[in-house]
Protein backbone atom coordinates (compact mmCIF):
# COMPACT_ATOMS: atom_id res chain seq x y z
CA UNK A 1 0.00 0.00 0.00
CA UNK A 2 3.26 2.60 0.85
CA UNK A 3 4.55 1.87 -2.50
CA UNK A 4 1.21 2.48 -4.25
CA UNK A 5 0.43 5.64 -2.64
CA UNK A 6 3.92 7.06 -2.76
CA UNK A 7 3.09 6.66 -6.41
CA UNK A 8 -0.48 8.37 -5.83
CA UNK A 9 -1.89 5.03 -7.05
CA UNK A 10 -5.36 3.74 -5.91
CA UNK A 11 -5.49 0.87 -4.39
CA UNK A 12 -9.25 0.03 -4.79
CA UNK A 13 -7.80 0.75 -8.82
CA UNK A 14 -5.20 -1.93 -8.57
CA UNK A 15 -7.38 -4.43 -6.58
CA UNK A 16 -10.24 -4.05 -8.97
CA UNK A 17 -9.19 -7.66 -10.30
CA UNK A 18 -9.33 -9.25 -7.70
CA UNK A 19 -11.68 -9.12 -5.72
CA UNK A 20 -14.61 -12.12 -6.02
CA UNK A 21 -17.52 -10.21 -3.99
CA UNK A 22 -20.53 -9.07 -6.47
CA UNK A 23 -21.14 -6.45 -4.67
CA UNK A 24 -21.01 -3.68 -2.08
CA UNK A 25 -22.46 -4.60 1.35
CA UNK A 26 -24.91 -1.08 1.11
CA UNK A 27 -25.48 -1.97 -2.53
CA UNK A 28 -26.71 -5.59 -1.48
CA UNK A 29 -28.70 -3.77 1.04
CA UNK A 30 -30.21 -1.26 -1.41
CA UNK A 31 -30.83 -4.06 -3.65
CA UNK A 32 -33.21 -5.40 -0.25
CA UNK A 33 -34.99 -2.26 0.09
CA UNK A 34 -35.69 -1.87 -3.21
CA UNK A 35 -37.12 -5.25 -3.45
CA UNK A 36 -39.15 -4.53 -0.09
CA UNK A 37 -40.44 -0.92 -1.36
CA UNK A 38 -41.61 -2.59 -4.92
CA UNK A 39 -43.86 -4.80 -2.60
CA UNK A 40 -41.57 -7.92 -4.62
CA UNK A 41 -41.61 -10.93 -1.94
CA UNK A 42 -40.50 -13.57 -4.42
CA UNK A 43 -36.88 -11.31 -5.10
CA UNK A 44 -36.80 -10.77 -1.26
CA UNK A 45 -37.48 -14.82 -0.87
CA UNK A 46 -34.97 -15.75 -3.40
CA UNK A 47 -32.24 -12.91 -1.68
CA UNK A 48 -32.93 -15.05 1.42
CA UNK A 49 -32.14 -18.49 -0.29
CA UNK A 50 -29.15 -17.20 -1.67
CA UNK A 51 -28.06 -14.52 1.54
CA UNK A 52 -24.19 -14.24 1.37
CA UNK A 53 -23.15 -12.60 4.57
CA UNK A 54 -23.06 -14.06 7.58
CA UNK A 55 -25.40 -11.48 9.40
CA UNK A 56 -27.86 -13.11 11.71
CA UNK A 57 -29.96 -9.79 12.14
CA UNK A 58 -30.04 -8.94 8.25
CA UNK A 59 -30.89 -12.81 7.56
CA UNK A 60 -34.07 -12.45 10.31
CA UNK A 61 -35.16 -8.96 8.91
CA UNK A 62 -35.61 -10.62 5.43
CA UNK A 63 -37.52 -13.52 6.76
CA UNK A 64 -39.83 -10.92 8.35
CA UNK A 65 -40.11 -8.85 5.36
CA UNK A 66 -40.78 -11.45 2.89
CA UNK A 67 -44.22 -12.69 6.42
CA UNK A 68 -44.68 -9.19 6.49
CA UNK A 69 -45.10 -8.84 1.98
CA UNK A 70 -46.88 -12.24 2.74
CA UNK A 71 -49.40 -10.59 5.09
CA UNK A 72 -48.18 -13.55 7.79
CA UNK A 73 -45.81 -11.12 9.58
CA UNK A 74 -46.15 -10.96 13.20
CA UNK A 75 -46.17 -8.45 15.87
CA UNK A 76 -44.21 -10.75 18.32
CA UNK A 77 -41.50 -11.55 15.08
CA UNK A 78 -41.35 -7.62 15.29
CA UNK A 79 -40.59 -7.54 18.69
CA UNK A 80 -38.03 -9.98 18.57
CA UNK A 81 -36.57 -8.25 15.33
CA UNK A 82 -36.66 -4.74 17.88
CA UNK A 83 -35.06 -6.45 20.76
CA UNK A 84 -32.44 -8.09 18.57
CA UNK A 85 -31.24 -4.68 16.80
CA UNK A 86 -31.29 -2.56 19.69
CA UNK A 87 -29.95 -4.54 22.75
CA UNK A 88 -26.30 -3.68 21.71
CA UNK A 89 -27.39 0.38 21.54
CA UNK A 90 -25.34 1.13 18.92
CA UNK A 91 -26.67 3.18 16.07
CA UNK A 92 -24.40 2.05 13.59
CA UNK A 93 -25.43 1.46 9.65
CA UNK A 94 -26.85 -2.12 9.92
CA UNK A 95 -29.25 -0.93 13.06
CA UNK A 96 -30.68 2.16 11.22
CA UNK A 97 -30.97 0.20 7.78
CA UNK A 98 -32.69 -2.40 9.78
CA UNK A 99 -34.73 0.34 11.29
CA UNK A 100 -35.85 1.58 8.14
CA UNK A 101 -37.68 -1.08 7.37
CA UNK A 102 -39.45 -2.21 10.79
CA UNK A 103 -40.58 1.59 11.18
CA UNK A 104 -44.22 1.21 10.07
CA UNK A 105 -44.27 -1.32 13.18
CA UNK A 106 -44.23 1.22 16.17
CA UNK A 107 -46.81 3.34 17.88
CA UNK A 108 -46.36 6.87 17.06
CA UNK A 109 -45.02 8.06 20.37
CA UNK A 110 -42.05 5.51 19.80
CA UNK A 111 -41.79 5.89 16.43
CA UNK A 112 -41.38 9.63 17.03
CA UNK A 113 -39.04 9.41 19.60
CA UNK A 114 -36.35 7.53 17.51
CA UNK A 115 -37.04 9.66 14.80
CA UNK A 116 -35.93 12.31 16.85
CA UNK A 117 -32.75 10.24 18.19
CA UNK A 118 -31.86 9.84 14.70
CA UNK A 119 -31.80 13.36 13.72
CA UNK A 120 -29.63 14.31 17.01
CA UNK A 121 -27.33 11.76 15.28
CA UNK A 122 -27.32 12.87 11.97
CA UNK A 123 -26.30 16.32 13.20
CA UNK A 124 -23.16 15.12 15.48
CA UNK A 125 -19.93 14.92 13.69
CA UNK A 126 -19.51 11.16 13.95
CA UNK A 127 -21.60 10.23 11.10
CA UNK A 128 -19.96 9.19 7.88
CA UNK A 129 -22.20 9.56 4.38
CA UNK A 130 -23.29 6.23 4.23
CA UNK A 131 -24.96 7.11 7.82
CA UNK A 132 -26.46 9.80 6.91
CA UNK A 133 -28.20 8.31 4.22
CA UNK A 134 -29.51 5.83 5.97
CA UNK A 135 -30.79 8.56 8.56
CA UNK A 136 -32.25 10.62 5.82
CA UNK A 137 -33.64 7.99 4.38
CA UNK A 138 -36.07 7.01 7.91
CA UNK A 139 -36.73 10.86 8.22
CA UNK A 140 -38.66 10.74 4.87
CA UNK A 141 -40.20 7.24 5.64
CA UNK A 142 -41.40 8.86 8.88
CA UNK A 143 -42.85 11.55 6.87
CA UNK A 144 -44.81 8.94 4.62
CA UNK A 145 -45.97 6.92 7.73
CA UNK A 146 -47.17 10.35 9.72
CA UNK A 147 -49.24 11.52 6.36
CA UNK A 148 -50.56 7.65 5.92
CA UNK A 149 -51.97 7.75 9.82
CA UNK A 150 -53.09 11.28 9.90
CA UNK A 151 -50.76 12.48 12.02
CA UNK A 152 -49.80 15.94 10.82
CA UNK A 153 -48.76 17.84 14.07
CA UNK A 154 -45.59 15.65 14.54
CA UNK A 155 -43.78 16.37 11.21
CA UNK A 156 -42.56 19.81 11.85
CA UNK A 157 -39.35 18.48 13.43
CA UNK A 158 -38.50 16.63 10.33
CA UNK A 159 -39.08 19.24 7.89
CA UNK A 160 -36.82 21.15 9.53
CA UNK A 161 -34.28 19.09 9.59
CA UNK A 162 -34.79 18.30 6.33
CA UNK A 163 -34.61 21.83 4.73
CA UNK A 164 -31.29 22.36 7.04
CA UNK A 165 -29.78 20.03 4.54
CA UNK A 166 -27.06 21.20 2.48
CA UNK A 167 -27.42 21.82 -1.31
CA UNK A 168 -25.02 19.02 -2.49
CA UNK A 169 -25.54 16.77 -5.23
CA UNK A 170 -25.94 13.78 -3.25
CA UNK A 171 -29.22 15.74 -1.16
CA UNK A 172 -31.01 16.28 -4.25
CA UNK A 173 -33.48 13.78 -4.49
CA UNK A 174 -34.10 13.69 -0.63
CA UNK A 175 -34.83 17.33 -0.57
CA UNK A 176 -37.24 17.08 -4.11
CA UNK A 177 -38.86 14.17 -1.89
CA UNK A 178 -38.87 16.95 0.76
CA UNK A 179 -40.66 19.17 -1.25
CA UNK A 180 -43.62 16.59 -2.05
CA UNK A 181 -44.53 15.76 1.18
CA UNK A 182 -44.40 19.31 2.11
CA UNK A 183 -47.03 20.15 -0.43
CA UNK A 184 -48.82 16.95 1.17
CA UNK A 185 -49.02 18.24 4.31
CA UNK A 186 -49.76 21.41 3.54
CA UNK A 187 -53.23 19.76 1.22
CA UNK A 188 -51.37 21.46 -2.19
CA UNK A 189 -52.35 18.14 -3.41
CA UNK A 190 -52.78 18.43 -7.80
CA UNK A 191 -48.78 19.89 -6.79
CA UNK A 192 -47.86 16.93 -5.06
CA UNK A 193 -49.32 14.71 -7.49
CA UNK A 194 -47.52 16.38 -10.25
CA UNK A 195 -44.28 15.78 -8.11
CA UNK A 196 -45.24 12.20 -7.74
CA UNK A 197 -46.18 11.42 -11.61
CA UNK A 198 -42.49 13.26 -12.15
CA UNK A 199 -40.59 10.98 -10.20
CA UNK A 200 -42.70 7.85 -10.72
CA UNK A 201 -41.58 8.08 -14.07
CA UNK A 202 -37.72 8.44 -13.59
CA UNK B 1 -7.29 3.77 10.44
CA UNK B 2 -5.50 0.31 10.25
CA UNK B 3 -5.66 -3.02 7.94
CA UNK B 4 -6.36 -4.79 12.01
CA UNK B 5 -9.03 -1.88 12.93
CA UNK B 6 -10.33 -2.69 9.35
CA UNK B 7 -10.37 -6.12 9.73
CA UNK B 8 -11.90 -6.44 13.40
CA UNK B 9 -14.72 -3.63 11.81
CA UNK B 10 -15.54 -6.67 9.14
CA UNK B 11 -15.58 -9.32 11.44
CA UNK B 12 -17.68 -7.97 13.71
CA UNK B 13 -20.23 -6.71 11.23
CA UNK B 14 -20.24 -10.45 9.91
CA UNK B 15 -20.41 -11.86 13.88
CA UNK B 16 -17.76 -13.96 12.91
CA UNK B 17 -15.18 -15.09 15.43
CA UNK B 18 -11.03 -14.59 15.24
CA UNK B 19 -10.96 -18.29 14.15
CA UNK B 20 -13.73 -18.42 11.67
CA UNK B 21 -12.37 -15.12 9.95
CA UNK B 22 -8.46 -15.96 9.78
CA UNK B 23 -10.76 -19.18 7.56
CA UNK B 24 -6.94 -21.72 7.94
CA UNK B 25 -5.87 -19.08 5.01
CA UNK B 26 -3.80 -17.70 8.39
CA UNK B 27 -3.55 -19.21 11.41
CA UNK B 28 -5.58 -17.82 14.35
CA UNK B 29 -3.13 -16.71 16.45
CA UNK B 30 -1.59 -14.85 13.97
CA UNK B 31 -4.50 -13.41 12.49
CA UNK B 32 -5.46 -12.27 16.14
CA UNK B 33 -1.93 -10.14 16.08
CA UNK B 34 -3.15 -8.63 12.56
CA UNK B 35 -6.24 -7.34 14.33
CA UNK B 36 -4.59 -6.15 17.14
CA UNK B 37 -1.68 -4.37 15.07
CA UNK B 38 1.01 -6.09 16.35
CA UNK B 39 1.73 -8.14 12.86
CA UNK B 40 1.67 -6.90 9.44
CA UNK B 41 0.14 -9.41 6.47
CA UNK B 42 1.30 -9.61 3.07
CA UNK B 43 -1.66 -8.30 0.62
CA UNK B 44 -2.53 -11.83 -0.93
CA UNK B 45 -3.14 -13.52 2.08
CA UNK B 46 -5.24 -10.44 2.99
CA UNK B 47 -7.43 -10.46 0.19
CA UNK B 48 -7.55 -14.04 0.10
CA UNK B 49 -9.51 -14.02 3.44
CA UNK B 50 -11.87 -10.97 2.35
CA UNK B 51 -12.68 -13.26 -0.92
CA UNK B 52 -12.82 -15.68 1.54
CA UNK B 53 -15.79 -14.30 3.13
CA UNK B 54 -17.12 -12.52 -0.16
CA UNK B 55 -15.89 -8.74 1.50
CA UNK B 56 -16.10 -6.49 -1.13
CA UNK B 57 -12.37 -5.03 -1.60
CA UNK B 58 -13.73 -1.47 -2.37
CA UNK B 59 -15.26 -1.62 0.84
CA UNK B 60 -12.52 -2.71 2.71
CA UNK B 61 -9.92 -0.29 1.06
CA UNK B 62 -12.09 2.62 0.33
CA UNK B 63 -10.86 4.42 3.15
CA UNK B 64 -6.96 4.00 3.03
CA UNK B 65 -7.39 5.81 -0.20
CA UNK B 66 -9.43 8.92 0.95
CA UNK B 67 -7.28 8.94 4.02
CA UNK B 68 -3.75 8.37 1.48
CA UNK B 69 -4.81 10.22 -1.51
CA UNK B 70 -5.76 13.98 -1.29
CA UNK B 71 -5.33 14.42 -4.66
CA UNK B 72 -8.07 11.44 -5.17
CA UNK B 73 -10.18 13.28 -2.93
CA UNK B 74 -9.68 16.93 -4.42
CA UNK B 75 -10.69 15.18 -8.05
CA UNK B 76 -14.01 14.15 -6.79
CA UNK B 77 -14.48 17.08 -4.93
CA UNK B 78 -14.54 19.13 -8.41
CA UNK B 79 -16.45 16.03 -10.07
CA UNK B 80 -18.86 16.21 -7.16
CA UNK B 81 -19.25 20.05 -7.38
CA UNK B 82 -19.64 19.64 -11.37
CA UNK B 83 -22.59 17.04 -10.97
CA UNK B 84 -24.15 20.01 -8.68
CA UNK B 85 -22.92 22.95 -11.22
CA UNK B 86 -21.88 24.62 -8.29
CA UNK B 87 -19.64 27.58 -9.46
CA UNK B 88 -19.51 29.27 -5.90
CA UNK B 89 -17.98 26.24 -4.44
CA UNK B 90 -16.02 25.56 -7.67
CA UNK B 91 -14.28 28.73 -7.61
CA UNK B 92 -13.53 28.49 -3.49
CA UNK B 93 -12.10 25.05 -4.37
CA UNK B 94 -9.64 27.08 -6.85
CA UNK B 95 -8.03 29.45 -4.71
CA UNK B 96 -7.46 26.66 -2.31
CA UNK B 97 -5.31 24.71 -5.53
CA UNK B 98 -1.36 25.48 -4.71
CA UNK B 99 -0.40 24.71 -8.18
CA UNK B 100 -1.05 25.93 -10.93
CA UNK B 101 0.41 24.10 -13.34
CA UNK B 102 -0.88 20.77 -11.89
CA UNK B 103 -3.53 19.10 -14.28
CA UNK B 104 -6.56 19.25 -11.44
CA UNK B 105 -6.07 23.40 -11.61
CA UNK B 106 -6.48 22.93 -15.63
CA UNK B 107 -9.43 21.12 -15.13
CA UNK B 108 -10.84 23.24 -12.49
CA UNK B 109 -10.07 26.14 -14.51
CA UNK B 110 -12.08 24.52 -17.74
CA UNK B 111 -15.25 23.61 -15.55
CA UNK B 112 -15.56 27.11 -13.89
CA UNK B 113 -15.36 28.31 -17.74
CA UNK B 114 -18.04 25.90 -18.91
CA UNK B 115 -20.16 26.91 -16.28
CA UNK B 116 -19.68 30.83 -16.86
CA UNK B 117 -19.85 29.92 -20.79
CA UNK B 118 -16.47 31.35 -21.00
CA UNK B 119 -14.88 28.19 -22.60
CA UNK B 120 -13.66 30.00 -25.49
CA UNK B 121 -11.67 32.63 -23.52
CA UNK B 122 -9.41 29.58 -22.44
CA UNK B 123 -5.95 29.96 -24.38
CA UNK B 124 -6.07 27.26 -27.45
CA UNK B 125 -2.78 25.37 -26.19
CA UNK B 126 -4.14 25.05 -22.77
CA UNK B 127 -8.00 23.67 -24.71
CA UNK B 128 -5.22 21.34 -27.06
CA UNK B 129 -3.73 20.08 -23.69
CA UNK B 130 -7.35 19.33 -22.03
CA UNK B 131 -8.91 17.62 -24.81
CA UNK B 132 -5.68 15.54 -25.22
CA UNK B 133 -5.79 14.62 -21.52
CA UNK B 134 -9.80 14.11 -21.28
CA UNK B 135 -10.64 12.15 -24.19
CA UNK B 136 -8.86 8.75 -24.94
CA UNK B 137 -8.71 7.42 -28.67
CA UNK B 138 -9.62 4.57 -27.00
CA UNK B 139 -13.13 5.12 -25.62
CA UNK B 140 -12.89 1.47 -23.59
CA UNK B 141 -9.83 2.86 -21.85
CA UNK B 142 -11.87 5.48 -20.59
CA UNK B 143 -11.76 5.14 -16.83
CA UNK B 144 -14.91 7.28 -16.33
CA UNK B 145 -16.66 9.45 -18.02
CA UNK B 146 -16.33 12.43 -15.97
CA UNK B 147 -12.92 13.79 -17.78
CA UNK B 148 -15.15 13.90 -21.50
CA UNK B 149 -18.34 15.42 -19.32
CA UNK B 150 -16.46 18.35 -18.05
CA UNK B 151 -14.84 19.29 -21.15
CA UNK B 152 -17.62 18.57 -23.88
CA UNK B 153 -17.64 22.78 -24.94
CA UNK B 154 -14.28 21.77 -26.24
CA UNK B 155 -15.33 19.31 -28.85
CA UNK B 156 -17.84 19.76 -32.23
CA UNK B 157 -20.84 18.33 -32.10
CA UNK B 158 -19.72 15.80 -34.58
CA UNK B 159 -17.05 14.42 -32.34
CA UNK B 160 -19.21 14.26 -29.37
CA UNK B 161 -21.94 12.50 -31.33
CA UNK B 162 -19.29 10.24 -32.73
CA UNK B 163 -18.82 9.34 -28.88
CA UNK B 164 -22.26 9.25 -28.02
CA UNK B 165 -23.22 6.98 -30.52
CA UNK B 166 -20.20 4.52 -29.97
CA UNK B 167 -21.45 4.30 -25.90
CA UNK B 168 -24.73 3.34 -27.05
CA UNK B 169 -24.11 1.03 -29.37
CA UNK B 170 -21.35 -0.70 -27.11
CA UNK B 171 -23.20 -0.34 -23.85
CA UNK B 172 -22.41 -3.77 -23.16
CA UNK B 173 -18.69 -2.87 -23.03
CA UNK B 174 -19.64 -0.69 -19.88
CA UNK B 175 -20.92 -1.52 -16.40
CA UNK B 176 -23.71 0.42 -16.39
CA UNK B 177 -24.76 -0.85 -12.91
CA UNK B 178 -21.50 0.34 -10.95
CA UNK B 179 -22.44 3.97 -10.26
CA UNK B 180 -18.89 5.09 -10.58
CA UNK B 181 -19.47 4.50 -14.03
CA UNK B 182 -23.67 5.73 -14.37
CA UNK B 183 -22.93 9.04 -12.18
CA UNK B 184 -20.40 10.77 -15.17
CA UNK B 185 -22.44 9.08 -18.23
CA UNK B 186 -25.41 10.93 -17.26
CA UNK B 187 -23.41 14.28 -16.53
CA UNK B 188 -22.36 13.55 -20.09
CA UNK B 189 -25.59 13.03 -21.28
CA UNK B 190 -26.55 16.02 -19.96
CA UNK B 191 -24.35 18.25 -21.42
CA UNK B 192 -24.64 16.32 -24.92
CA UNK B 193 -28.12 17.20 -24.65
CA UNK B 194 -27.69 20.75 -23.67
CA UNK B 195 -25.75 21.06 -26.82
CA UNK B 196 -28.33 19.04 -28.98
CA UNK B 197 -31.09 21.90 -27.98
CA UNK B 198 -28.92 24.41 -28.70
CA UNK B 199 -27.45 23.79 -32.21
CA UNK B 200 -31.01 22.04 -33.09
CA UNK B 201 -29.97 18.25 -33.16
CA UNK B 202 -33.24 16.80 -32.01
CA UNK B 203 -32.81 13.63 -33.28
CA UNK B 204 -29.92 12.51 -31.51
CA UNK B 205 -31.27 13.90 -28.42
CA UNK B 206 -34.80 11.42 -29.15
CA UNK B 207 -31.96 8.74 -28.85
CA UNK B 208 -30.44 9.79 -25.94
CA UNK B 209 -33.92 9.68 -24.34
CA UNK B 210 -34.36 6.56 -25.14
CA UNK B 211 -31.03 5.21 -23.83
CA UNK B 212 -31.24 6.59 -20.45
CA UNK B 213 -34.98 4.73 -20.20
CA UNK B 214 -32.82 1.68 -20.51
CA UNK B 215 -30.22 2.13 -17.77
CA UNK B 216 -30.63 0.99 -14.05
CA UNK B 217 -33.20 2.61 -12.39
CA UNK B 218 -30.39 3.70 -9.84
CA UNK B 219 -31.24 6.88 -6.94
CA UNK B 220 -27.91 7.82 -7.88
CA UNK B 221 -29.45 9.09 -10.96
CA UNK B 222 -32.58 10.15 -10.28
CA UNK B 223 -32.16 13.67 -10.13
CA UNK B 224 -30.22 13.43 -13.20
CA UNK B 225 -32.81 11.09 -15.48
CA UNK B 226 -35.42 14.39 -13.96
CA UNK B 227 -32.84 16.77 -15.97
CA UNK B 228 -32.44 14.71 -19.06
CA UNK B 229 -36.58 14.84 -19.10
CA UNK B 230 -36.33 18.61 -18.84
CA UNK B 231 -34.27 18.75 -21.72
CA UNK B 232 -36.53 16.62 -23.86
CA UNK B 233 -39.65 18.20 -22.78
CA UNK B 234 -37.87 21.43 -24.34
CA UNK B 235 -37.26 19.74 -27.37
CA UNK B 236 -40.90 18.66 -27.54
CA UNK B 237 -41.61 22.46 -26.79
CA UNK B 238 -43.76 21.25 -23.64
CA UNK B 239 -43.54 24.55 -21.76
CA UNK B 240 -45.84 23.21 -18.81
CA UNK B 241 -43.36 20.08 -18.00
CA UNK B 242 -40.59 22.24 -18.50
CA UNK B 243 -41.80 24.82 -15.85
CA UNK B 244 -43.26 21.81 -13.32
CA UNK B 245 -39.51 20.37 -13.59
CA UNK B 246 -37.58 23.82 -13.19
CA UNK B 247 -39.88 24.74 -10.34
CA UNK B 248 -39.10 21.82 -8.62
CA UNK B 249 -35.54 22.27 -9.06
CA UNK B 250 -35.58 25.42 -7.80
CA UNK B 251 -38.05 24.36 -4.59
CA UNK B 252 -35.63 21.81 -3.79
CA UNK B 253 -32.83 24.48 -3.20
CA UNK B 254 -31.24 23.80 -6.35
CA UNK B 255 -31.43 27.28 -7.92
CA UNK B 256 -27.74 27.14 -8.76
CA UNK B 257 -28.08 23.88 -11.19
CA UNK B 258 -31.61 25.42 -12.77
CA UNK B 259 -29.77 28.49 -13.67
CA UNK B 260 -27.15 26.10 -15.61
CA UNK B 261 -29.66 24.81 -17.73
CA UNK B 262 -30.77 25.45 -20.94
CA UNK B 263 -33.56 27.76 -21.34
CA UNK B 264 -36.41 28.49 -23.53
CA UNK B 265 -35.01 29.98 -26.16
CA UNK B 266 -35.61 33.76 -25.46
CA UNK B 267 -36.73 33.63 -21.86
CA UNK B 268 -34.05 33.84 -18.82
CA UNK B 269 -34.76 31.00 -15.91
Amino acid sequence: MNILYKHELSIVDFLHDFSNAESRIGKYQDKITAAYLDKDAALLEEIYLHFKYEDARTKRLLKFLVDELNGIATKKQFKQLNYIFFKQNKWDEETLWLLFHIMDWYEMNDLQELVDAVIKRCNSKNTNARLRQLMIRITIRYLDICFKRGEKNKVDTVFDFLKSLPNTADMRMYKIIAVYYDKLFGQKYDEASDIANLLKEI
Amino acid sequence: MTIGQQLKKFRLLLGLSQADMAAEIVTASFYSKVERDQNAIVIDRLVEILNAHNISLYDFFETFDNENLPNLDLQRKVYSLFDNRDLDQLIELKKSVQDEDDLLYLKLKLVIADLKDEVHEIPQNMQEELREVCLKEDTNAQKNFWDIAISTSLYSFAKLNGLITYIIANQTKFDFTDDQMLLPLLNLLIKYLDRCYKEGHFVEAKEVGEFVNTLPRSFLIGFHRLVVKYCLALIDNNYELVGQIINLIKQSGFQHYAKSLPQIKGEAI
